[in-house]
């Protein structure tokens, strides 16, 4: 029964979805509506496809591929870098006061996504108030540049995707046998011994679980780009959008989301491979 | 190496863990910690370990007073009820992690007690691949493998089930003995803290009720405590004050000190158990061998047992 639904939900809004945008990436631009047309005339195979001759052999979409690859694979490792002693600190705390801290990680969550970056914009541009206190406590004397940055946009990214990383972290390891590392410590491992031989092993299943629940997402984020990111620095969720409803080029945009897809599922398969050794 | 504990207090919120208790632990010796479970015996072992710091007192392991050292500073080793075996790591790993944190050679020193429990050709297994017993005995080895002079044993054959329970107990004898190292046993096994320790320290609500060697302890219970908990003494309240008397030290006959009637009668494979209530409505229970003939149920019998039977208790 429960199989039978999960099917039928996978076929529904997995595969049907994909199956379509997979012929819209063999179609033929058309100026009608909708804007392409199959390749299909008679019966019969029509040559006149180009997207995926374009997608492979101008530079600028493996350049925004690539630079979106980059940004997710930052953004999860740091996501992954702060969640662990943010986990671990929040763990340490009295168990009453866990759920008020938990609650202020997720707290951002519930203001508008558009504030918050909205809100960024105010902290990072030039007359913004970083600058601002920065120049008034004599630090620096002309505004430095931080907003359309790559670190500003890293900056808003983690943000964004911090609680994705920290929660799948933190309920890991809150189930863990702290016996093991009052073993550790007796057999004579210090602090950050007992962190790296015990703690970060026994998690690390966790631990790539929340860096693919941040990279994934995150590889083909177009908005957080789009108000934070340099504007000659397109990414590939930004170029798909370009295409889509920009050029109202289909054909090629589903031919870059598929590409986008089939990047994004080498580490899926690679952490399901992990997960079933174990 | 020698532990004396001094004056320990320990409080979990409103729970009193450990209320002043004093205790002395020789070198080379195997004490066992008795006691029914909130008596303290496991804080005990925690707060020498330094897993959790005490509220007053002191705690000196050889000549070193322990106070401020954290777990890995500290001399002792511990083995845990769990064994607490690092699941990711191989046997022979979790055997040499002490060694390696001390940066002493580890192969030969791992294969050395791969050989001493039995389990020579084990090493590359993980822990989840042995049987309980196996586990038990890499747990040990583990604690043991930087020799470190005081080794604490928290229920170490709890785990266990009944038949290879004595089989381990007399193993860890051999092991203490051959290794000249301290053991502190917690137990709440009267027959395993008996059968094992050279003294026995009984625990109750955080205090040292009675520490001795085992026959001392078990023929002479100081306090009302001890009797009933090591081997279900009689108690018999008489003008004089309360005094322990031993089933298995009562004779049934037909001459004695007491008049009794014969209740209950359960044969146990090795004894007999025999309940008698006095003309004063006193249950008294005794124990005959396997071999004798019981008395009838409801019988008259005369009570009877050595002057020395008898034994006095604190009040």
């Amino acid at each position: 029964m429960i199989r039978g639904m999960a099917g039928a939900w996978l076929a529904l809004l997995v595969a049907a979805p994909l199956l379509v945008v997979l012929a819209i990436a063999f179609a033929i631009p058309d100026p009608g509506l909708p804007p392409f047309r199959l390749p299909l005339q008679a019966g019969r195979w029509v040559e006149g496809n180009e997207s995926w001759a374009v997608l492979t052999q101008d530079g600028f979409y493996l350049a925004a591929l690539l630079r979106s690859l980059a940004l997710a694979g930052a953004t999860a490792g740091l996501c992954l870098l702060l969640s662990y002693p943010m986990a671990l600190g929040i763990l340490s705390a009295a168990p009453e006061r866990r759920v008020l801290l938990l609650a202020l990680v997720v707290l951002p969550l519930c203001i508008g996504f558009v504030l918050r970056m909205a809100a960024w914009v105010g902290l990072l541009r030039d007359s913004g108030l970083i600058n601002q206190a920065l120049q008034a406590l004599g630090v620096i004397t002309e505004p430095w540049p931080m907003l359309y940055t790559p670190g500003g946009l890293l900056a808003g990214m983690v943000h964004s995707y911090l609680p994705f990383a920290l929660l799948p972290l933190y309920a890991a390891l809150a189930a863990r046998d702290l016996r093991l590392e009052e073993a550790a410590a007796d057999l004579g491992a210090g602090a950050f011994t007992v962190f790296r031989t015990i703690t970060l092993p026994g998690s690390a299943a966790a631990g790539a679980a929340a860096f693919l629940l941040v990279f994934i997402p995150a590889a083909g984020e177009f908005v957080i780009p789009a108000i934070l990111g340099a504007p000659d620095a397109l990414l590939a969720g930004g170029a798909i959008w370009q295409e889509f409803f920009g050029a109202r080029d289909w054909p090629l945009a589903a031919a870059a989301s598929v590409a986008l897809l089939a990047a994004l599922l080498p580490p899926l398969v690679l952490w399901q491979r992990l997960e079933r050794r174990r | 190496m020698s532990l004396r504990v001094e004056g320990l207090h320990k409080r979990f919120g409103a729970i009193t863990a450990l209320d002043g208790l004093d205790l002395e632990v020789h070198p080379g010796e195997f004490l066992a910690l008795l006691g029914g479970s909130g008596s303290g015996k496991s804080t005990l072992l925690r707060l020498v370990a330094g897993f959790e710091t005490p509220d007053a007192g002191r705690i000196r392991i050889g000549d070193r007073d322990m106070a401020g050292l954290p777990p890995p500073r500290r001399p002792c080793a511990m083995m845990f009820q769990s064994y607490a075996l690092f699941p990711h790591m191989s046997v022979a790993e979790n055997i040499g992690y002490g060694l390696r944190r001390a940066g002493l050679p580890e192969r030969a020193r791992v294969e050395e007690l791969l050989a001493l429990i039995g389990l020579a050709g084990y090493g590359a297994r993980r822990p989840a691949q042995l049987s309980g017993g196996q586990q038990q005995r890499v747990a040990l080895a583990r604690a043991l493998a930087t020799r470190p002079p005081l080794l604490l044993l928290d229920e170490p054959l709890a785990a266990l089930d009944a038949g290879l329970r004595a089989q381990t107990g007399a193993e860890l004898r051999r092991l203490q003995r051959e290794t000249g190292t301290s053991f502190v046993m917690v137990t709440h096994d009267q027959a395993e803290a008996l059968g094992l320790a050279d003294r026995i320290a009984l625990l109750a609500g955080g205090r040292l009720e009675q520490i001795g060697p085992p026959r001392e302890v078990y023929a002479q219970p100081a306090t009302r405590f001890v009797a009933e908990f090591l081997g279900a003494a009689n108690l018999l309240e008489t003008a004089d004050g309360v005094f322990a008397l031993r089933p298995e030290r009562l004779r049934l006959g037909a001459t004695g000190r007491l008049a009794a009637r014969v209740g209950q009668v359960a044969f146990r494979g090795d004894d007999w158990s025999v309940a008698c209530v006095t003309a004063a409505g006193q249950l008294l229970r005794a124990t005959l061998p396997g071999d004798a003939v019981p008395p009838e149920p409801d019988a008259a019998v005369m009570l009877d047992w050595d002057d020395g039977a008898m034994v006095r208790l604190r009040a």
